[in-house]
């Protein structure tokens, strides 16, 4: 029996709680395009609660953020039976053909996802996780698949296409930097958690994503 | 934001006198564009005004092209060459000049050494107007007038008066500009390809004032660096001369000897330390460059993946009408990706029996052939030649990732064995430090020679130490300064990257854009510790195989006409940004003709002409002229017929050639064959259709 790598256990743990929490948060099913920049905000933003990432490198792309390790362990969610997968459909562009489904937690997904929450390092995971996509679910809908794209970081103007984008250094990782810089408007200082920096910073990358449509009309 | 306007040097009237290969007018060669007014014949030399938009200098090998290019030139920079100037790496001199390192370039090419030969120039920064006057001997400046002022005729009165008008930050840097941006001439000096030539073009034009303290501090730090190197030499020698002073003692019974024999061993565990260290570092750049590749190929593999599995899942879809979305994802995955999604494996027994079925159409179930299936799959629903195309296309792509994984993990596992060696050196030295300071205890009197090597040794090894740190204040003060200068050249950024989009698709098919990233440079020869984060722009481009476009590190990774036309969309994109609202601009070049098709001779004439007519800022003229003098063979008729916009009926060409038949001293190609040169001329700027 192939035993999996502490690497892989993490990336299939994320992927188990991304879908769960959104399930909880709503976001319900799941379309693999948000699932990758769910994973994204996650890798990205981790800093703010002293989580490890699971990758800080990810390739700037035509259709945003894409994890195709993360893909494999949902696929592998999927194939284990703790998660479905619909709306199966193969769109054609020119960039090429591309893979749209919608994902969603079986029961016995979410059973698993609870058994997991209570091993002491996948609860601190899990509650970081379901931060993330409480302050991401709470923006309006016709802009949740946008955000990404706006991101400081990603969607910094100096990285084009097919750069690869390294915020393994703090200076690099320009969402993070933008979340802390919300503490100035707090009356006390150091008085703003994570999730409160999450929340501001995801209402503000939905400012600006409407700012960006109402200006493209 | 900029410090100060910069203004390029815009060239608009140059004349020869005196000079030999420029004797005057041949009225056998005269191109006759207005039969009813005469043209004043240049009686004596070569005299022209540049208009705004393409002027030709059509020839023949030998007429004297080239020393016209360098007449103008010279006129702009003088008698001056960079120090220490490499043209394949034009950032790696120092920012110094020196003296020309061709002085008798224009008097060994005639045979009165150009005596009297003198050349003038009436050169234009934005409103501002600079008249000079050089002899060709020796490029002495004879006179020199400023917005009309006479001026003291001298080369420091006219640097002064380059630096003031081109707004520059210091004659260097205006040398620079003009030998490595303005002029391409027949070294191809490549600037976007250079790490450093690239960098230093962007620090010149975009970071102001701070530009000009720059140079001076990263010369420093090389000097610094320098300095510490001469340092650590003799700090070396003086280390193995003790060290064989003390082998020497360590044949010696005793604690002397032994700890002569420790010293030596711990000499020898401190410098295979460095030297892993080093490697180190070296290793960690291929490592990141080459997880940027596996990053890349992996996006790539996904969707020829996609594709792939689409195929599969139409196929899937036939065979299995009433299954569930799960089972038909999870067999077309398996196919395309060779994963097993429902017991994660990814070395499949059945992948290729299944495989090999749905290429054939057989039934996936028992492997009927369509001959004996009621009613399944066939060839016909779902085309194995799309199926194989995609598939062949997967392979391609799985074995470049394959490749770039294997490179990676052979690098990582180098330095895993680095390290590792590293940290049982690191241990090794702690023992022998502590066995020598154990051993120290019971020391006896050391012989006179070895004290003395020590003590010269501990008086070295203090200086070497103030150098490194010296060499590191130097080095900080240069990182400080780039952060400046970073932050500047990113305010720039977004145009340089528009301009550059508008002029590369004109060259190259291929999507090509440009962004920003972080070079660390090793400065300096000491290798360790010597290094600067320096901005600069990367070049990333589609191809024939990758549809996303790929970070191209080298001139090696694209062709040998697109490395040189993305130089040149990128030279005219950093002119387009920093001419904005400053008046016009100028590029001299050698016209590459020999590496263009057809295709791209129209398309890179166009694109040249709507550079000199400043149509790129959208579509129209905005009242400012730009100048580009290129220079071309008659062997290459079309490529001037190009550039001038012959076949445009708008285009006014009689003043935009500078026709070196009638002007230069004819040589003998010409006297052998003068009818078919200017027959040739006369097709090439449209005096003569093409059957004439």
């Amino acid at each position: 029996m192939v035993r999996l790598s502490n690497d892989d256990l993490r990336r299939r743990a994320w992927a188990l709680f991304i879908l769960d929490n959104s399930m909880r948060m709503g976001l319900i099913p799941l379309s693999k395009i948000r699932f990758h920049r769910i994973t994204y905000f996650c890798n990205c933003l981790s800093g703010l609660f002293q989580v490890l990432p699971l990758d800080t490198t990810v390739v700037k792309y035509v259709r945003g953020p894409y994890y195709p390790e993360m893909q494999w362990h949902l696929d592998r969610l999927v194939g284990a039976g703790l998660a479905t997968i619909k709306d199966l459909r193969y769109p054609m562009d020119p960039h090429g053909t591309w893979m749209d489904a919608n994902y969603q937690i079986t029961k016995s997904g979410a059973l698993a996802a609870e058994a997991l929450r209570k091993v002491d390092d996948f609860y601190s995971i899990n509650k970081f996780i379901s931060d993330i996509i409480y302050s991401y679910s709470a923006q309006e809908e016709k802009f949740l698949d946008s955000l990404a794209i706006f991101d400081s970081t990603y969607g910094n103007a100096q990285k084009e296409e097919g750069i690869v984008i390294d915020f393994s250094e703090a200076i690099e990782n320009l969402s993070v930097r933008e979340a802390d810089s919300f503490e100035k408007f707090a009356q006390n200082p150091n008085t703003l958690s994570p999730q409160d920096r999450t929340f501001l910073y995801m209402g503000y990358l939905q400012q600006i994503t409407s700012d960006a449509v109402r200006k493209v009309g | 934001m900029r410090d100060r306007e910069i203004c390029f040097p815009v060239i608009r009237r140059v004349i020869v006198k005196n000079y030999a290969i420029f004797p005057g007018s041949n009225p056998d060669f005269v191109l006759d564009f207005h039969k009813s007014e005469e043209k004043p014949r240049q009686e004596n030399g070569l005299s022209h005004d540049f208009i705004n938009g393409v002027t030709v200098i059509a020839g023949i090998n030998g007429l004297g092209k080239t020393t016209l290019l360098n007449i103008i030139l010279r006129l702009l920079i003088g008698p001056l060459d960079r120090s220490k100037e490499d043209p394949n790496d034009i950032g790696s001199g120092v920012h110094e000049l020196r003296t020309w390192r061709t002085p008798r370039f224009f008097s060994s090419r005639v045979p009165d050494g150009a005596v009297d030969a003198e050349a003038s120039a009436e050169i234009w920064f934005g409103r501002d107007r600079i008249e000079v006057t050089r002899a060709l001997a020796n490029l002495q400046i004879r006179s020199l007038r400023v917005n009309d002022q006479n001026i003291t005729p001298d080369e420091s009165q006219y640097k002064s008066a380059i630096e003031r008008l081109s707004g520059l930050p210091d004659f260097v840097d205006f040398h620079f500009i003009v030998r490595n941006l303005i002029f391409c001439l027949e070294d191809r000096r490549n600037i976007i390809w250079t790490a450093s030539g690239q960098f230093d073009l962007a620090r010149i034009l975009f970071a102001g004032k701070v530009a000009a303290g720059f140079r001076k501090q990263l010369d420093d730090a090389n000097k610094k660096d320098g300095e510490y190197r001469r340092q650590l030499h003799s700090y070396n020698r003086l280390v193995s001369d003790l060290e064989r002073e003390r082998k020497r003692a360590a044949v010696r019974p005793g604690t002397e000897a032994a700890i002569a024999a420790l010293k030596v061993a711990l000499g020898e565990t401190e410098r295979r330390t460095m030297h892993i260290s080093e490697r180190i570092d070296a290793i960690s750049n291929e490592i990141r460059a080459c997880r940027d590749d596996i990053l890349t190929s992996r996006l790539h593999l996904e969707t020829k993946v996609r594709e792939h599995e689409r195929l599969e899942a139409e196929y899937v879809a036939l065979a299995f009408p009433s299954a569930d979305t799960t089972i038909k994802y999870v067999l077309s995955h398996l196919i395309s990706s060779h994963k097993c999604a429902v017991c994660g494996s990814a070395d499949s027994p059945i992948l290729e029996d299944i495989k090999s079925r749905v290429e054939a159409g057989h039934c996936p179930v028992c492997d009927s052939p369509p001959s004996s299936q009621e009613n399944i799959v066939s060839g016909e629903k779902v085309s194995a030649e799309r199926v194989n195309r995609a598939a062949k296309e997967l392979d391609a792509a799985r074995r470049a990732l394959e490749i770039a994984e294997h490179d990676y993990h052979q690098l990582i596992s180098e330095e895993k064995e680095l390290s590792s060696e590293k940290k049982k050196l690191q241990e090794r030295r702690r023992e022998q430090l502590h066995e020598l300071h154990v051993r120290g205890a019971d020391l006896p009197q050391a012989d006179e020679q070895i004290r003395q090597l020590e003590a010269s040794l501990e008086l070295a090894s203090i200086k070497k130490d103030q150098l490194e740190d010296a060499r590191s204040a130097a080095f900080q003060k240069a990182q400080a300064t780039l952060n400046v200068i970073r932050e500047k050249i990113e305010l720039s950024h977004s145009k340089v990257r528009d301009y550059f989009e508008i002029f590369v698709r004109e060259f190259v098919a291929e999507k090509c854009l440009l962004s920003m990233e972080t070079r660390r440079e090793i400065i300096g020869q000491s290798g360790s510790g010597g290094s600067l984060q320096f901005p600069g722009f990367q070049v990333t481009m589609t191809s024939g195989v990758f549809e996303m476009p790929q970070i191209r590190r080298g001139p090696e990774t694209v062709s040998e006409s697109q490395k040189e036309f993305i130089d040149l969309a990128y030279r005219m994109a950093l002119i387009a940004t920093v001419s904005e609202g400053t008046g016009g601009a100028m590029i001299v070049l050698e016209t590459p003709e020999a590496s263009l098709d057809t295709f791209f001779i129209n398309s890179a004439g166009q694109l040249l002409r709507k550079f000199a007519d400043r149509t790129y800022i959208d579509g129209e003229n905005d009242g400012m002229g730009n100048v580009l003098i290129a220079s071309s063979n008659l062997n290459a008729a079309n490529m001037i017929r190009a550039l001038l916009g012959v076949d445009d009926e708008t285009t006014e060409v009689s003043d935009r050639v500078i026709n070196l038949l009638e002007l230069a001293a004819p040589n003998a190609m010409l006297k052998a064959h003068p009818k078919e040169y200017f027959a040739e001329l006369k097709k090439a700027v449209g005096l003569l259709d093409g059957n004439a």
